[in-house]
């Protein structure tokens, strides 16, 4: 019953790939192994290499491979690597247990226990279930990549609609910003110049931007495209200004997916003109401190 | 003479062709139009109920025999879209054979899912009402992550908390995911694959440990299981819900 079977030697080949930067599930420093999704794939993967019943893994034989493929992962992912080591140890576990001589059960001598691998057996035909269901969700047709829905228009705003601000959180938008501040050239010689953005004055070139659009949206980060000497003072009356002018209603500001760029939406209020910039709370309350 | 709307449906559509007025034609061809015109200009799923709000005149049986036979008259006449039923609704997609031509007009990457996402994604369709450690130990792999970007994509949500110590968070499939992957309900599902390979010993002790999972079955577990409400706030923000303690 523990007899482990010859196997075939051939070597195993390990795939790790750095995945795309959209990798949707995780930042952007995970790696992840192009060929495996945790220890129980691995270990479908070597059982299925090496030809084996499922119901008769033979340990010893399956659990060298899975160490020496680990060892060449384990420098790639410490998270990935926590559960690989986690499964080894197991593995060693399971195996340790089959190598003690069992005790002959005092009213039925036949009986040999419980096999010590059943439960990985089990873990491994649940996983091995939902790894063909998760396929065959895959192959139903999908909205989106095989069916598509007619566009439908972003709408506009009118001045009275509630801005939802669930489009996109406050974390979202200082993080946006921070991207454009960390694109800055950061001068340690601090040369002292006086800096005069008035939020005023941003709210002015932001509207003159937005008027001159050729689509329906503009990217916060191209608002400073043609800057070359961008200063932060500027940056900021700039993101000051478009808060202020969500607030008013004539802003929309949306962001599709995370880490994806900020964009601006003027709304019909924009258009009609109906607003002007008068003084913004920002620099009023500058104003009222003074 | 005609009594069976199909047949009504043949002779009327001849006459549309030598170009009849609207006004007369009979109620059924009538009816089929304005489905036509609706389900155009709608930009969501249509129901049964919603259409009866707005046609009035025109009964249930009416509607639905007149969407049958606008489904009919979409595949017949070789149209690159169909009326396609997805959550007990209609809407109109285009068919899967135009797919290249509309990635390619789109310019975007079509819909990508990994594997990662769709192994938790089945998890939780076929075992919901489920708990963010069931999924991590099904998998083998912590599965936050994965979770967390289903959410965000709509495809998942959380159902409410588990009456049990620590009232850890249930995760299940939303309305999104019936029209993502256009099923009517969660029945639809694709049957699961039965262990051919396990002997009938093997296959009961594991149907004991792990109770089947049958597409047809989702709906009674969820009803079996004592669902604790979320606030409501909670469960419509995904984002803001701290991810499910271990």
């Amino acid at each position: 019953m523990k007899s482990d079977r010859p196997l075939n030697s051939q070597p195993m080949t390990v795939n790790p790939t750095h995945t795309t930067p959209d990798a949707d599930a995780f930042g952007p420093y995970h790696i992840q192994l192009d060929v495996f999704e945790g220890p129980l794939d691995l270990l479908l993967h070597l059982i299925k290499e090496n030809d084996v019943d499922i119901f008769d893994i033979p340990i010893a034989t399956i659990t060298e491979q899975y160490v020496k493929t680990i060892e060449t992962l384990h420098a790639l992912n410490l998270n990935i690597a926590g559960e690989f080591l986690l499964m080894a140890a197991t593995l060693a576990h399971i195996k340790s247990k089959m190598l003690l001589p069992i005790e002959p059960h005092e009213e039925d001598p036949l009986d040999e226990g419980t096999d010590p691998r059943q439960e990985l057996v089990t873990r491994l035909l649940i996983y091995q279930k939902y790894k063909e269901s998760a396929s065959a969700l895959d192959q139903l047709t999908r909205l989106g990549r095989d069916v598509f829905i007619r566009e439908a228009k972003a709408k506009k705003l009118r001045p009275d609609d509630r801005i939802e601000l669930a489009d996109v959180n406050i974390f979202k938008l200082v993080e946006s910003f921070h991207r454009i501040l960390g694109k800055l050239f950061i001068d340690n010689a601090h040369d002292v110049e006086e800096e005069n953005f008035s939020v005023a004055q941003s709210a002015a070139f932001m509207q003159e931007r937005l008027s001159n659009l050729s689509s329906d949206r503009l990217r916060f980060t191209a608002l400073f495209k043609d800057h070359k000497n961008l200063k932060y003072g500027q940056v900021v009356a700039c993101f000051l200004a478009m808060l202020s002018m969500m607030k008013r209603g004539v802003l929309k500001v949306i962001q599709t997916d995370d880490f994806q760029d900020i964009f601006l939406m003027p709304t019909d209020a924009f258009f009609k003109g109906a607003w002007t910039y008068d003084g913004n709370e920002f620099d009023e309350e500058r104003e009222t401190q003074i | 003479m005609i009594d069976k709307h199909e047949d009504n449906m043949s002779e009327q559509t001849e006459e549309i062709e030598v170009n009849q007025h609207p006004e007369s034609l009979d109620v059924m061809e009538h009816l089929v139009s304005a489905l036509d015109a609706l389900f155009f200009v709608s930009d969501r799923i249509l129901t049964v109920p919603e259409l009866e709000v707005v046609l009035t005149e025109f009964s249930r049986t009416q509607i639905i025999a007149a969407i049958e036979n606008l489904q009919k008259n979409k595949a017949a006449s070789g149209s690159g879209i169909e009326l396609a039923q997805v959550r007990k609704g209609y809407q109109y997609r285009t068919k899967a054979l135009n797919k290249s031509w509309i990635i390619a007009f789109q310019k975007a990457k079509p819909q990508r899912l990994s594997r990662a996402a769709l192994e938790s994604l089945s998890i939780i369709a076929y075992r919901q009402p489920i708990t963010r450690p069931e999924v991590d130990e099904i998998r083998g792999v912590d599965s936050s992550g994965v979770i967390r970007m289903l959410m965000e994509r709509g495809l998942v949500r959380i159902l409410g908390k588990r009456d049990e110590a620590g009232h850890p968070l249930l995760y299940g499939t939303s309305k999104e995911f019936l029209s993502f992957f256009q099923l009517n309900d969660l029945a639809e599902l694709p049957p699961l694959k039965e262990y051919t390979e396990l002997g009938e010993d093997s296959l009961k002790k594991l149907q004991t440990l792990f109770p089947d999972s049958e597409p047809e079955k989702i709906q009674d577990r969820m009803e079996s299981e004592n669902i604790i409400p979320v606030d409501a706030a909670t469960s419509e923000q995904p984002s803001n819900t701290p991810p499910p303690s271990s």
